[in-house]
């Protein structure tokens, strides 16, 4: 019986064309904010890409964009549901629904259940939109979908209200006007109500935030369950009294309702005490490199919140960062207001509102635009250890640090500065020494033999206790024996396991055992060298941990074509070889990898290139930083072409289309 | 006969004040009141759709408020047979159907009954005033139910169509129990054998229907006795006597004849004349009764 209401009522929204109409304005405004969105990214997409930034268009253009929706459906759906039981009950239906065997609940869920199905039409079409970005980025889908299921039981919750008011009024726009008051009450509740406040739990905006960001704590559900539940059966008890339930009985209306708001705020604040994660994408959850930051944080670290008493500000900056606060105890949130406490601003250069003060670790970092991604990088400079200066050897055919092309390391120069290192290049040639003072000397692949000088200046830095991260190109053999004890196998290492696991040439060597010495959280991706050189144990040094290759390679001596075989007659020894290794001498470190593509800028972003350099820095300077890959969905693959042609077909061309079809349904139904 | 529905003391003052009465089955009851009497109220309160302050409706000797099962007894057609508009007439039936679970087959004969199969595909917003309340009729009677509630069911409609709906009724009529409220003399007098008459949510009247037609005033200058009357055929009762002058009650197919035949009897028949119907008069009387309370 439910059933056959609520298909009555979700065909009357279809031959109606009121649900067209709304059906085409939400296409149209939500494509316009979500192009509008993904325009803004768009022009900011190189810096993001280029600051290894760990937000992508998921959090960028995706969760805002399922906001915007919710708010649209807030509208929508009180559109939809007012005229559910107040024209029935004008026209004189109700009474006859009444009258009939149909029980008040079948006819309240049945109206209600119809409802939800015209909002959930709603939400599908507009749910098409972030779906269509699923062909030029990475979408997360799981996110998307924990976003879907917020929005739905949004749907079901508007519905409900709506519902409630339309049962006591025999005027739809009375209902509507009663239903969306109310649900915009919610929604912007949070705005008026501080965080600690008893009654915060009833505001709508985080919990529907929470889900877009995917995310659904029991505290969450349990928000729309009870806001759908307490309505209809309010609305229930109303129309069993229309039925003919004796008003002397033992339930009345106002009475009713009132304890039902009753039970509502105990079970709210019950909730709220006993909130649970539900459903979590797993980007959702606080950033890997967030949480090794706090993990390599010592002592107590204190985040002073210069703000002044504005519920949103604050509320904002509490919510960046209490997440993070069950990840390291010994991290604390103060707010200060500026403008109560003046000198404490000037004293800390605060320049606006907003702006967060870490200090800890005897250091300090200033945040003007606190967000997740600088507030971790905030994290790391706090929490690396050691000097901060690099010195990377130019000047002899080394990569180039400030190279931004194809073959430079300007990225990895971006990511060691995002932890706080100050990288200088370094010419040993014109330089009397190597300070002591460095965290660590890189040599990025020179492509000549360096002069007898610079390597005694590399001795004398390695017996003073120096660190070296020396990436070996195979043009200078001699320094390298000099100076770590370790040779040079002949040739280039092939290994045909990288073939079978996708990669183009057995001439690329996939990485995938690392020593936990070296990545204490290894990346779950393997990392990638190219056209690397094959080394011996050293003879000097102790030998921490090897990077190695599989079985199946070999050193090639020849031609590195597909056909090449090993011949154990040139030198050509099986694997697994060493690619890599970690070597330690007193307070001396040398970490020497056969290979120093890995960390230039095309092929740093890559798999677990860029983690495993990280990882090796940290060993390097006894750090326990951050390693973790940027965010996936960095990249927009739509050309300015195609972005416009989507925009074009979900701005104006599916919203005439929905109207279209309204107009055809409507005209067919009025021919009948 | 044992009543089918039964009503006793329904209280919802001002509109209700101690309604009690039974519906028969193969009785047809008029309820019959000024606008604002409280007709409509009577029976959606029969229909179980009223928050009664007391009382209590019985179906076949059960409570309906206790049991919403029963409710499959009872067809209601509210005053302007209300309808989906944006549904064709089958949609209308068909979910009428659904919402009272009647078999799907009763749809084509209920088509066919209400003469509705040529509009069967018309959006009920289209039809007219009659057609609109054959279709709340097909509605309300799409479940077989043996009570039936009619209220004003011939307001708004044209005298063919009305005469028509009255014809449909009649014919529904004897196997239920029907209650047709109505301030129409009319219909109450062709479509009913008992009347009620209720003011200002009381029931004031409660009497089997003559026909208008069938009292009449007869005076003689040498007035028969009663036994005598009742030998001429077609006299079925002398209602009255007042000196010389009397009301005779006749059969309805001899009215037209009954002069004739009273002239031949050497009675010396002076005056013959119908007399008005005593409904009629009650009804005047109360409407009376309430201008003078509303001009004092």
């Amino acid at each position: 019986m439910i059933g056959v209401i609520a298909w009555r009522e979700f065909r009357a929204h279809g031959h109606n064309l009121t649900l067209w109409l709304l059906l085409a304005a939400l296409q149209g405004m939500l494509a316009w904010l979500l192009f509008a969105q993904l325009d803004a990214y768009r022009g900011i997409s190189a810096q993001l890409v280029a600051a290894q930034s760990s937000l992508g268009i998921n959090d960028l253009v995706i969760a805002p964009s399922l906001n915007s929706l919710g708010i649209l459906l807030l509208l929508a759906t009180p559109l939809l549901g007012m005229h559910a039981l107040s024209d029935e009950r004008r026209s004189g239906h109700l009474q006859v629904l009444l009258s009939s065997p149909l029980s008040v609940t079948q006819l309240l869920l049945g109206k209600w259940l119809g409802n939800v199905l015209g909002g959930l039409f709603l939400l599908a079409a507009g749910l098409l939109i972030p779906l269509t970005l699923a062909s030029g980025a990475e979408l997360d889908l799981q996110r998307l979908g924990i976003g879907a299921l917020g929005l739905t039981l949004l749907v079901m919750m508007s519905a409900a209200i709506t519902l409630m008011f339309s049962a006591f009024t025999r005027h739809a726009q009375s209902a509507f006007a009663a239903s969306a008051g109310v649900l915009l009450s919610l929604w912007l509740f949070d705005s008026f109500v501080p965080v600690d406040a008893a009654g915060y739990w009833l505001a709508l905006n985080p919990h529907l935030q929470q889900a877009s960001a995917g995310s659904l704590s029991s505290m969450d559900g349990g928000y729309f369950l009870l806001l759908t539940a307490a309505p209809l059966l309010i609305a229930g008890v109303g129309l069993a009294q229309n039925r003919g339930a004796r008003h002397n009985g033992p339930v009345r209306l106002p009475l009713f309702a009132l304890l039902s708001l009753a039970c509502l705020m105990a079970a709210g604040s019950l909730l709220r005490q006993h909130d649970t994660p539900l459903l979590q994408a797993q980007s959702a959850q606080i950033p890997k490199g967030l949480r090794q930051a706090l993990a390599a944080l010592e002592g107590p670290v204190v985040i002073t919140a210069f703000a002044p008493e504005l519920p949103l500000l604050r509320k904002r900056i509490d919510k960046l960062v209490s997440p993070l606060q069950p990840h390291y105890r010994q991290l604390e949130l103060r707010f200060v207001d500026p403008r109560k406490q003046p000198h404490l601003a000037r004293a800390q250069n605060i320049q606006a509102d907003g702006e967060l003060v870490i200090e800890g670790m005897n250091r300090r970092q200033q945040l003007r635009n606190p967000n997740r991604g600088t507030l971790q990088s905030a994290l790391e400079r706090i929490a690396r250890k050691g000097p901060p200066w690099v010195l990377v050897l130019q000047g002899q055919g080394e990569a180039r640090i400030d190279e931004p092309g194809r073959t430079g390391l300007s990225a990895f120069v971006m990511a060691l500065e995002r932890q706080g290192y100050r990288v200088l290049g370094f010419n040993p040639l014109t330089s009397p020494q190597i300070p002591h003072n460095a965290a660590f000397v890189m040599i990025p692949g020179s492509r000549q033999a360096y002069a007898a000088s610079t390597v005694q200046l590399l001795d004398a830095y390695l017996h003073e206790g120096g660190r070296i991260l020396w990436l070996h190109e195979g043009e200078n053999d001699m320094a390298l024996q000099k100076l770590s004890g370790v040779q040079r196998l002949p040739g280039r290492v092939l290994d045909p396991a990288g073939t079978r696991i996708g990669l183009p040439s057995p001439r690329q060597l996939p990485v995938t055992d690392f020593p936990r010495q070296l990545l204490p959280r290894p990346p779950q991706q393997h990392a990638v060298l190219s056209d690397t050189v094959a080394l011996t144990a050293s003879r000097d040094w102790d030998s921490v941990a090897q990077l190695r290759t599989s079985p199946q390679a070999w050193n090639e001596t020849g031609a590195l074509g597909r056909d090449a075989q090993r011949d154990p007659l040139y030198g050509e020894r099986q694997g697994p070889l060493i690619l890599g290794q970690a070597l330690k001498r007193g307070q001396s470190r040398i970490m020497l990898v056969g290979d120093s593509d890995f960390v230039r800028n095309d092929q740093f972003g890559r798999a677990g290139n860029r983690a495993l350099a990280m990882g090796l820095v940290n060993w390097l300077t006894d750090n326990q930083l951050s390693t973790a890959q940027p965010a996936d969905d960095l990249k927009l693959t739509w050309d300015q072409d195609t972005g416009a042609l989507m925009a074009a077909v979900h701005m104006f061309i599916l919203p005439l289309l929905y109207l279209l079809a309204g107009l055809l349904v409507r005209r067919q139904r009025l021919r009948a | 006969m044992p009543a089918i529905l039964s009503a006793t003391q329904l209280r919802l003052p001002p509109r209700l004040r101690d309604i009690s009465l039974t519906l028969r089955p193969g009785e047809t009851t008029g309820l019959l009141g000024v606008n604002g009497a409280g007709k409509s109220s009577v029976l959606a309160a029969l229909a179980g759709v009223l928050p009664l302050q007391a009382g209590e409706v019985q179906v076949h000797g059960q409570p309906l408020h206790a049991q919403p099962q029963l409710r499959r007894h009872i067809g209601w057609l509210p005053q302007r047979a209300p309808l989906y508009d944006d549904m064709s007439v089958m949609e209308n039936l068909q979910f009428a159907a659904q919402l009272h679970k009647a078999s799907p087959k009763t749809l084509g004969e209920s088509l066919e009954q209400f003469e509705l199969g040529d509009l069967r595909r018309r959006l009920a917003r289209k039809l007219s005033g009659g057609e609109r309340m054959r279709l709340g009729l097909a509605c309300c009677l799409i479940h077989q139910p043996d009570i039936l509630l009619l209220d004003e069911p011939t307001a708004g409609l044209d005298p063919l169509q009305a005469q028509q709906l009255r014809q449909l009724i009649t014919s529904l009529a004897p196997q239920r129990a029907v209650l047709i409220a109505s301030h129409l003399l009319a219909d109450i007098e062709t479509l009913c054998q008992r009347a009620l008459m209720l003011d200002r949510g009381l029931i004031v009247a409660n009497e089997p229907l003559i026909l208008e037609h069938t009292l009449m005033l007869a005076q003689f200058s040498s007035p028969p006795d009663d036994a005598s009357l009742l030998r001429v055929a077609g006299v079925e009762r002398v209602h009255s006597r007042s000196g010389p002058q009397l009301v005779l009650q006749l059969s309805a197919d001899a009215v037209a004849q009954m002069p004739e035949k009273l002239a031949c009897q050497g009675w010396g028949l002076c005056l013959w004349k119908p007399l008005e119907n005593p409904l009629l008069r009650h009804f005047q009387a109360l409407g009376q009764a309430r201008a003078r309370d509303g001009s004092s």
